[in-house]
């Protein structure tokens, strides 16, 4: 069973790419929608999938970011994300963030640039040890 | 013109949408030409009603004239009734007769008039062999009230017939016995199927439903058009999961087919049976009895939602055959019990 690691693979030039996963792709589609109309100097890739794992055949750039939409009406949603968890790697968790989808979507494509390093002074690494400890900045005010 | 006559004949029209009231008028074929000339529709509703009226009088309108105004403006709107179906079948050993249709007009009149004595039944008859039937019901002792009345559609070629839901359930057995009799019937049962659409119904009991129409969308190639969801063209979303969208389409389509789905507002499911658990020493899984519940789901168009269902990710390809089965088994009441 493959599983995705965190910083597994080399970055490409300037393209940050984000994986939203869910089951409801019209949800999705409207996410990346939102995201790519985002004033964002980076090249955003977003990819759409239903479920983990994906598929092995496919020759994919590195993921930046993968964020799971749960529909928190539908247990058949819920039961997806749990499943599709099960092939990401613990360490890859940062978090949770609700809301509106505009803002939703402008918070992804800032993190989604830390991680993908375009954000001169904050890398990848420490986001991951600000958000684990406790006194560091929660995602609300990236 | 009697006066109850006058005052039926009244609140029909005035029920008629002054847009629909010319074709409705038209279709009575009582009111001659010149008389429909010298009405100017474009007053207010109750100066055009009073015109009306006053022709209706100059030509002697009887109760059946008024009755039949009444069934074509139900043939108009159908669906705010809500139609029940009902399957004929001959006896064992009984021979195929040629149908009558004067002959069951009079037999189906003559039952319910020697049964009740008073009672209102006019007819109509229209394509595909169908009749439809008016009938005001009053008792030995009153009179028909023609504010209530029941309709029935038969085709004539076939065993069924289509009957609206009314609040005078006390009649239905008798108004089954005149249909069975009159049309040289042996038994009548009432199926598990309801609905506003009468089309719809008649769509899925005489399996007609399963035909592909031609729409403007057939130019588009058949992948992009049974993917369904708006594809973004855009270049920098990509989707993951080609194969398994191209699987839950496929499914849909066997399933449902390529056609569009015969209309039904809802689907009721009766429960009973025993609890079921993985956990042990549950006090419902001890229970002896079966637990009763009922299910219903409800929608302006049910089978299209359900349909949609997988393509929009709510629900995994295959859906339950509970609620695929419905046009194929031409129910959407199921009791359900353990076997």
């Amino acid at each position: 069973m493959s599983v995705l690691r965190p910083l597994d693979k080399l970055p490409s030039l300037n393209t940050a790419t984000i994986l939203l996963v869910g089951t409801e792709d019209a949800l999705l589609q409207q996410l990346a929608d939102s995201m790519l109309k985002e004033d964002c100097a980076s090249e955003l890739k977003v990819h759409l999938a239903k479920s983990l794992p994906l598929p092995s055949s496919v020759n994919r750039p590195r993921i930046d970011l993968i964020v799971f939409v749960v529909n928190l009406h539908s247990k058949y949603s819920l039961q997806n994300t749990e499943e599709s968890l099960r092939h990401v790697d613990a360490s890859f968790f940062l978090g949770k963030v609700e809301g509106f989808r505009a803002t939703m979507a402008q918070r992804l494509v800032r993190m989604l640039q830390i991680c993908a390093g375009h954000v001169p002074g904050v890398s990848a690494l420490n986001l991951l040890s600000l958000l684990r400890s406790s006194e560091g900045p929660s995602l609300e005010d990236l | 013109m009697d006066e109850t006559v006058a005052e039926f004949i009244k609140r029909t029209i005035l029920k008629i949408p002054l847009n629909e009231l010319t074709t409705i008028l038209k279709a009575w074929d009582f009111l001659s030409e010149n008389q429909l000339q010298t009405v100017n529709f474009r007053q207010r509703k109750e100066s055009v009603v009073q015109h009306l009226i006053h022709l209706c009088e100059e030509k002697r309108a009887s109760l059946n004239d008024a009755a039949l105004l009444d069934i074509i403006y139900t043939q108009f709107h159908q669906h705010q009734k809500v139609w029940d179906v009902f399957q004929m079948s001959k006896g064992p050993g009984e021979d195929v007769d040629l149908f009558d249709m004067k002959q069951f007009k009079n037999s189906f009149k003559k039952i319910l008039q020697r049964a009740l004595k008073n009672v209102t039944v006019s007819f109509r008859e229209t394509e595909e062999n169908a009749v439809w039937i008016r009938i005001a019901w009053g008792t030995q002792y009153t009179k028909p009230n023609q504010y209530k009345p029941t309709y029935v559609v038969y085709y004539s070629q076939t065993p069924y017939a289509f009957k609206s839901s009314s609040t005078l359930r006390r009649n239905t057995p008798l108004l089954g016995q005149a249909l069975t009799v009159a049309s040289k019937h042996h038994q009548i049962v009432k199926m598990d199927l309801r609905s506003r659409y009468l089309d719809s119904l008649k769509a899925i009991v005489f399996k007609q439903y399963n035909q592909t129409f031609e729409t403007h969308n057939s130019a588009t190639p058949l992948q992009e058009r049974s993917l369904g969801l708006d594809i973004n063209m855009d270049s920098r979303i990509i989707h993951e999961n080609i194969v398994e969208k191209e699987r839950v389409q496929r499914i849909t389509q066997e399933t449902f087919g390529d056609y569009p789905q015969p209309q039904l507002e809802f689907a009721q499911y009766k429960l009973e049976t025993k609890f079921k658990s993985d956990l042990n020493g549950s006090i419902l899984a001890e229970r002896e009895e079966p637990l009763r519940c009922l299910i219903k789901f409800s929608s302006p168009h049910l089978l299209e939602a359900l349909k949609s269902l997988a393509p929009a990710g709510i629900a995994d390809a295959p859906l339950s055959p509970l609620l695929t089965c419905i046009p194929n088994k031409r129910k959407n009441y199921f009791k359900i019990r353990d076997k």
